[in-house]
């Protein structure tokens, strides 16, 4: 029987298949193994899945040395434009809250509630009412292989971003939804006015992480007055002219065995400032609430659990 | 879904003979493995070799009396990604000019301001993700990727077995693919 990509957990990989993953993607099997691998992958979504993720995440950090060179030039050539996009995004963060004692901006108002997500964009589709019998290049797999495109991709995600803004009306405006429990979770969020918004998480008992502006940087963390879902709407437009498609995205994940993710959004009218750094051991919960009032941030917790 | 599948069976039995069951299994083969490279960033100057070995080491493998897979079409997929790391080890072995190719494809090139932005903050994701692993992950994964050793060299350089090695590397990528998924930057594409 095939274990669910869910259901299996990180404990449930052995040592052996967790090299002859890396060995498959490395092409170091000879073919006969390699065929052999190939037939376990069809008949085992998990491991198909597993090592889908490995080869996309090997992709990535082999893209990622000569895209690094190749932003570095142009960024030497407009660096004035470009905040803190370089090394570890939370200690960038921290130097750029950097707190202006002397002129304290204005805190916004803000209103902050929270959705559940899911893994797979066919399950997500399945949840929105309005988006039953839609089909656009991209969301083909969601109704069958004998579905027709009925909308073009831009109508789809123009329905699924109404329907999206709607359901966070909703939940904005039960106070009770402060809790949920997801194995992804979005934001919806209401500003007043343009503002910068942090997003942090942490396990009960450890420090926490930055989650959003994912990079820490200050463009990322500014955004205009209106409604907002973060880290972003869950269908959105991919590639070009007739390539254009539709594209999911999961939302923040909630981190296997996390009992509770306690999720800090903290948001102020955007202003610059510029001060004394803070030092990373303040991303101490209580330290980073103080820190965070010092320069002007407003900020709600919320919680996050597994499900059950 | 029991019909499609029986049927499959059956062409894969049939194919194991030269005649029109085999031709319309590489017909298969052929269109799902390319559409599956390209997919997967194959260059379009390897694209047609890439697919024709797909279908020639498939219908190899039918000929030596592999009984059919539980999923015919996933496998073909999966036959694709097999040739492709395959082929992708060999350019890793190529002179310096030709890592250009592997390190940079063209469709991961930023071709504007937005795609620009949107590469810098998963360089930056990545980079906050890299510094949180352990430092033998760590470690592994300079050697792999900044020095761009392979599994031998770098067993040899740290003084470990080779598995050892490929161990570390795949809890350092899926500890790296969960810090990102955690950072709302690794998506899903439902065209998948």
């Amino acid at each position: 029987m095939n274990v669910r990509p869910e259901d299996r957990g990180e404990r449930g990989w052995s040592e052996a298949d967790r090299a002859k993953c890396v060995a498959y993607i490395d092409g170091l099997l000879d073919q006969r193994e390699q065929l052999e691998f190939e037939r376990r992958l069809a008949e085992d979504p998990a491991l198909a899945e597993r090592v889908r993720a490995l080869l996309e995440t090997d992709e990535l950090l082999r893209g990622a040395k000569a895209q690094t060179a190749a932003l570095g030039a142009r960024a030497n050539a407009r660096r004035p434009l470009v905040w803190a996009a370089s090394l570890a995004a939370a200690a960038a963060l921290l130097v750029w809250l950097g707190v202006q004692l002397v002129r304290r901006p204005t805190t916004p108002s803000f209103q902050v509630a929270l959705a559940p997500s899911f893994e797979a964009g066919r399950e997500y589709a399945a949840s929105v009412a309005q988006l039953e019998g839609l089909v656009a290049r991209g969301v083909e797999t969601l109704r069958g292989d004998t579905a027709v495109e009925n909308v073009t991709p831009e109508r789809f995600v123009e329905v699924a971003r109404e329907a999206e803004l709607e359901e966070a009306n909703r939940r904005l405006s039960d106070a009770r939804l402060a809790q949920v429990r997801a194995g992804y979770f979005v934001l919806p969020l209401r500003l007043e006015r343009a503002s910068d918004v942090l997003v942090f998480a942490a396990r009960p008992g450890e420090p926490f992480e930055l989650l959003h502006p994912s990079d820490g940087s200050r463009q990322a963390a500014r955004l205009p007055a209106g409604m907002h879902v973060l880290p972003g709407e869950r269908f959105v437009l991919a590639g070009e002219g007739d390539a254009v498609r539709v594209r999911y995205q999961r939302g923040f994940l909630t981190p296997l065995g996390a009992p509770e993710l306690r999720v800090l959004v903290a948001a102020r009218a955007a202003e610059t400032g510029d001060a004394p750094s803070i030092a990373p051991t303040q991303l101490e919960p209580a330290a980073l609430r103080r820190a965070l009032e010092d320069a002007g941030f407003a900020w709600r917790e919320l919680s996050v659990g597994e499900p059950r | 879904m029991e019909g499609p599948l029986d049927d499959d069976a059956q062409l894969w039995e049939l194919a194991r003979t030269a005649g029109e069951p085999r031709e319309r299994l590489a017909a298969l083969a052929h269109t799902l493995c390319r559409a599956e490279l390209t997919r997967r960033g194959a260059s379009p100057t390897d694209l047609e070799d890439l697919a024709q070995e797909a279908v020639r080491s498939t219908l190899a493998y039918i000929a030596r009396g592999a009984p059919p897979p539980r999923d015919l079409r996933a496998f073909l997929k999966y036959r694709a990604w097999g040739v492709l790391s395959d082929h992708r080890k060999l350019l890793r072995a190529r002179p310096v000019q030709d890592l250009h190719a592997v390190l940079d494809p063209p469709r991961d090139r930023a071709s504007g301001p937005r795609e620009a932005l949107a590469q810098r903050q998963m360089l930056a994701a990545l980079a906050d993700c890299r510094a949180r692993l352990s430092d033998e992950q760590r470690s592994t994964l300079e050697l792999r990727y900044e020095a761009g050793l392979e599994g031998e060299a770098i067993a040899a350089r740290l003084g470990v077995h080779r598995n050892t090695v490929h161990v570390r590397v795949h809890r350092a990528l899926i500890a790296l693919r969960e810090c990102l998924q955690r950072k709302g930057l690794v998506a899903e594409d439902l065209s998948e």
